[in-house]
């Protein structure tokens, strides 16, 4: 599972909690003669503020004397084995300090040890006491940094998003993993809510408006999105707001944000779980999986930075009852998809000791392949919604649908620039549009990216007259009436696509936003590389960025309980053979061979065993995935050194953008494009400079 | 920290079983289990089965998939009120029996529901008591032993195998309130025999704790597959693979009274 050096991206839950102090090092020698170098552990509010006998500070002791890596989990999460998942049993027993559901009802946590209501993170009293906790827990580290500085040099500290993904309703979410919308009706959350709306609306850009339109943003009609907004706020606010608090007096720990995502407790899941339970029968696999995927494909950012995502198996609920296949196959799956995008999979240390010693082996072996960036999942396209737990438009399901996992939801364009890869940005039709989302979308579309944009009511009047202004700012524009309604503005290489909300009458709505999911692909050169025949398999493409030639890891998953024998068929003729070689040859420090063996071919027939993951190397595939969004980010990053070379040398000269001749008054102008002209030999040179650089 | 709940043991003790292609379906798990917003499914389950597809579907347009089904369809404004009323019961073992009980009280209602479904052969169970998949101790602990027992006792259990597992059962006023995996750290190396371990809890918990020691094994067989898992435990008492402690002769009629008569 890693040296202490090196992150794994398994990574097994040990509760210090659980194990008597006395036996503390025990455990731990245990655990180091199993080669387990590093561990996680939440840190249950009730029982570190009860802790008489001091049981966090004896585990951290007795894990640096053993040079065990230790990742605490440190704000309140559901899924811990402590009663009411760690939280003060007092706080629950108040009405007040309970969140509810968009009926008003209170939302159950279905997991052992015990059913309970989600707490409000809006009350006051509530967030009152968990910002408390977190201050003793800085002032206890801070304490044993000064003295035993060693316990605290292999300690990091990781702060989630806590209960605010989980305030959705359990009818909605039952329905749909994330249907409905994230949303808390707890008078506390409603008032701090309005508050906030309020706020946003008293910002410049709206004062101008009529009192019909100030009421309107305030309105029913856009509840839906400013609920949204504000939980997303929100939930960076208290991030922050716990980092801050987490980091005071200059606490030596390092503090990052991440995204645990708990599958067993979330309320998708409560109503099965119940049920499951009461017929004493196993968990559903395929809603368990469901949830998962789910939730996975969710992404939130602070401050601009995408958290890693943290995918944690408990002992506690469903997932404990799985057969061997099953929770292998969840296991693998989660770390393809967060250990591609800098995340971990966290594994329950009796679960993850349960399962054979061959199956670990190669679970680390392929975590080791991502913790050293061996492989990465790279995203081809965002989708700009307002929130990242709420429902989606068929517009994003219909991306979702069609290119999984190289599509990434974000809910602020600040987040953009995260995504080096990302060749498109669609724009959900509920997001609220100020003038400076639009332009930063706008700025990023004109580096040779594409994004649509919808006609909805929710842009500004600033935010609308710049819409407006597009066909002036673009040479050439097309109008295209076949489903959903959108015109294409063009300008050098970045495309502007703004489409109409509205869907027509008799169509079946899914179908004509897929097919407009499928028009932007092609606008952006999104390719879909690989068809497979069979509904059961999908395949997760990761390419290789090392080793002799790049190649693309394309794993292929069958979460059915039978085998699946499919076709592939692929875009272009490659060449497939076996992963195995690849990984091992890294583990064993070689560079890998160049690939002599395998089959060339665009289709292959192939059977993937039930609960399967299948690896395979894949060369060919590399232009299709990822060489046009390469090409566009090297073209835009050309574009920046240009600019910035240029504006060093001829301030005032550039209004938007380098090379965009159109920006430029005639006469300068002239210059540059005069091969006669002195600026232009100058411009040239730069070009080449820029071009170095770059 | 000892845990007044610890789940993971108590899972270990009472549910160990996994699914595996040898294990079968428990028989209240075959059945099916619908969750109903105004007459359409939003959440389904029965054991092994996929029924995604189900969900958004009214009970008339499954049709013929309920056929010849034992279908339990609650009404999910009552399934969310009895799951809150639930959380007053402590822990989630006493949350899923009151449960239970009132999906039990559900059932003639749950006869009408279907009745819309027309699906030839489609009826609610008679009862779900005859289903019950507890473990055959707790099934006694909370029968009329109740009535002879002392108002709090604990029981110990120690599952001796590979690794030793224990679990402390608390009950107060006949009902379980806790379930403990005991720290035993500050008894030493020398107080190691079953009677020192059972006194010693009984003084921490100033209640009378009766420990069983049974081999994990057994245990796990028993509570697994037993046919007359009491016949067996007298059976293994008496051959001294189970061990009491305090040996107390009441505590062996009470089990020869299970074994032989069947209560």
């Amino acid at each position: 599972m890693g040296s202490a050096g090196r992150e794994p991206i398994v990574q097994i839950v040990v509760n210090y909690w659980e194990i008597p102090p006395s036996k503390v090092s025990e455990k731990l020698e245990l655990l180091t003669g199993r080669g387990i170098r590093s561990i996680a552990s939440f840190v249950p509010w009730q029982i570190f503020e009860a802790d008489i006998s001091h049981a966090l500070l004896k585990f951290l002791q007795a894990a640096a004397d053993k040079k065990i890596a230790v990742t605490l989990i440190a704000t309140p999460e559901l899924g811990l084995h402590a009663p009411y998942s760690g939280i003060p049993k007092e706080l629950l027993a108040k009405p007040e300090n309970l969140a509810r559901d968009s009926d008003g009802s209170e939302i159950p946590v279905a997991l052992a040890p015990q059913l309970f209501a989600l707490p409000s993170l809006s009350s006051p009293e509530f967030i009152g006491r968990v910002y408390s906790f977190l201050s003793r827990l800085n002032v206890f580290l801070r304490d044993l940094g000064k003295s035993q500085p060693r316990a605290l040099a292999n300690l990091k500290l990781e702060i989630s998003g806590s209960f605010w993904k989980s305030y959705r309703s359990l009818l909605d979410s039952a329905l749909d993993p994330l249907g409905g919308a994230q949303v808390d009706t707890a008078r506390a959350a409603q008032v701090a809510y309005r508050k906030g709306v309020e706020e946003f609306y008293q910002q410049a850009e709206f004062a101008t408006t009529s009192a019909d339109e100030a009421a309107r943003w305030r309105g029913r009609s856009l509840e839906r999105s400013n609920t949204a907004w504000y939980f997303r706020q929100s939930e960076e606010v208290f991030r922050l707001r716990c980092e801050q608090i987490l980091s005071r007096g200059g606490l030596a720990v390092d503090c990052r944000q991440v995204d645990v995502v708990t599958p067993e407790a979330d309320p998708a899941l409560s109503y099965s779980s119940i049920l499951q339970r009461l017929s004493g029968g196993f968990a559903d696999f395929s809603r368990l999986h469901r949830v998962f995927r789910g939730l996975a494909s969710r992404t939130f950012s602070v401050a601009g930075r995408p958290c890693a995502p943290r995918v944690h198996w408990t002992d506690l609920g469903g997932f404990r009852t799985l057969t061997d296949p099953e929770k292998q196959f969840l296991i693998l799956e989660s770390l393809l998809v967060s250990g591609a995008r800098g995340g971990r999979v966290l594994v329950d240390e009796s679960e993850w000791f349960s399962l054979s010693q061959s199956f670990r082996a190669r679970a680390e072996v392929i975590g080791r392949a991502f913790s050293e960036s061996r492989f990465t999942s790279r995203a081809q396209a965002l989708y700009l919604a307002p929130s990242s737990w709420s429902s989606a438009h068929p517009l994003g399901r219909s991306i979702q649908g069609q290119i999984a996992d190289r599509v990434r939801w974000i809910s602020s364009p600040a987040d953009i620039t995260s995504y080096r890869d990302a060749t498109l940005v669609a724009v959900d039709p509920e997001f609220v549009m100020t003038r400076d989302a639009l332009d930063k979308l706008i700025e990023w579309a004109k580096t040779g990216h594409v994004v649509a944009l919808p006609r909805s009511a929710f842009y500004s009047e600033v935010a609308r007259e710049r819409l407006e202004r597009l066909p002036a700012e673009f040479a050439r524009s097309v109008q295209i009436q076949s489903g959903v309604a959108y015109t294409i503005y063009g300008r050098g290489e970045a495309r502007i696509i703004v489409y109409e909300t509205e869907e027509p009458s008799g169509a079946r709505v899914q179908d004509i936003w897929s097919l407009f999911a499928r028009a932007l692909f092609g606008v952006a050169h999104i390719e879909t590389p690989l068809e497979i025949s069979d509904p059961r398999v999908r395949a997760i493409l990761l390419p290789r960025e090392s080793g002799r030639g790049r190649g693309t890891g394309v794993f292929l998953l069958n979460a059915s309980p039978r085998a699946a024998v499919c076709e592939l068929k692929f875009k272009t003729e490659v060449r497939i053979s076996d992963l195995a070689p690849y990984l091992r040859d890294h583990e064993q420090g070689l560079e890998p061979e160049a690939q002599s063996s395998g089959e060339s071919g665009e289709r292959f027939s192939l059977e993937v065993p039930p609960y399967a993951v299948l690896p395979l190397a894949v060369d060919g595939l590399e232009h299709s995935l990822y060489e046009v969004g390469e090409a566009v980010q090297t073209s835009a990053e050309l574009g920046v050194s240009l600019r910035t070379a240029a504006e060093a040398e001829l301030p005032g000269f550039l209004k938007e953008g380098f090379g965009e001749p159109a920006e430029m008054s005639p006469e300068i102008r002239g210059e540059f494009e005069d091969p006669e002209h002195p600026m232009h030999a100058r411009m040239q040179e730069l070009k080449q400079e820029a071009g170095g650089s770059a | 920290m000892e845990l007044s709940t610890h789940w993971k043991s108590w899972d270990k003790f009472f549910s160990p079983r996994r699914r595996s292609a040898q294990v079968k379906p428990a028989p209240l798990a075959r059945a099916l289990y619908l969750v109903l917003e105004e007459g359409v499914v939003v959440s389904a389950y029965s054991e092994g089965e996929d029924l995604s597809d189900w969900l958004g579907s009214s009970l008339e347009e499954l049709g013929e998939r309920l056929a010849h089904r034992e279908v339990v369809a609650l009404d999910r404004k009552d399934w969310d009120a009895a799951l809150l009323e639930a959380r007053s019961k402590g822990h989630l073992d006493a949350q899923i029996e009151f449960l239970r009980s009132r999906m039990e009280a559900e059932l003639p209602r749950v006869a009408e529901r279907i009745s819309e479904s027309k699906a030839p052969g489609v009826r609610a169970p008679a009862s779900l008591r005859s289903f019950q998949n507890r473990s055959f101790l707790l099934q006694a602990l909370e029968g009329w032993w109740l009535r002879v027992l002392p108002q709090s006792f604990g029981v110990w259990l120690r599952l001796e195998g590979q690794t030793t597992s224990d679990l402390l059962l608390l009950y107060r006023n006949g009902k379980l309130e806790q379930f403990v995996e005991p720290d035993l750290s500050s008894l030493g190396t020398e107080r190691t025999s079953s009677a020192e371990i059972a006194k010693f809890l009984t003084e921490r918990f100033a209640l009378p704790v009766q420990g069983i020691v049974i081999p994990a094994q057994d245990w796990f067989r028993w509570t697994t597959e037993g046919q007359d898992p009491w016949r067996e435990v007298w059976q293994a008492l008496r051959a001294g693979r189970v061990e009491l402690a305090p040996r107390k002769a009441g505590v062996q009629a009470l089990i020869a009274c299970r074994a032989y008569l069947g209560y």
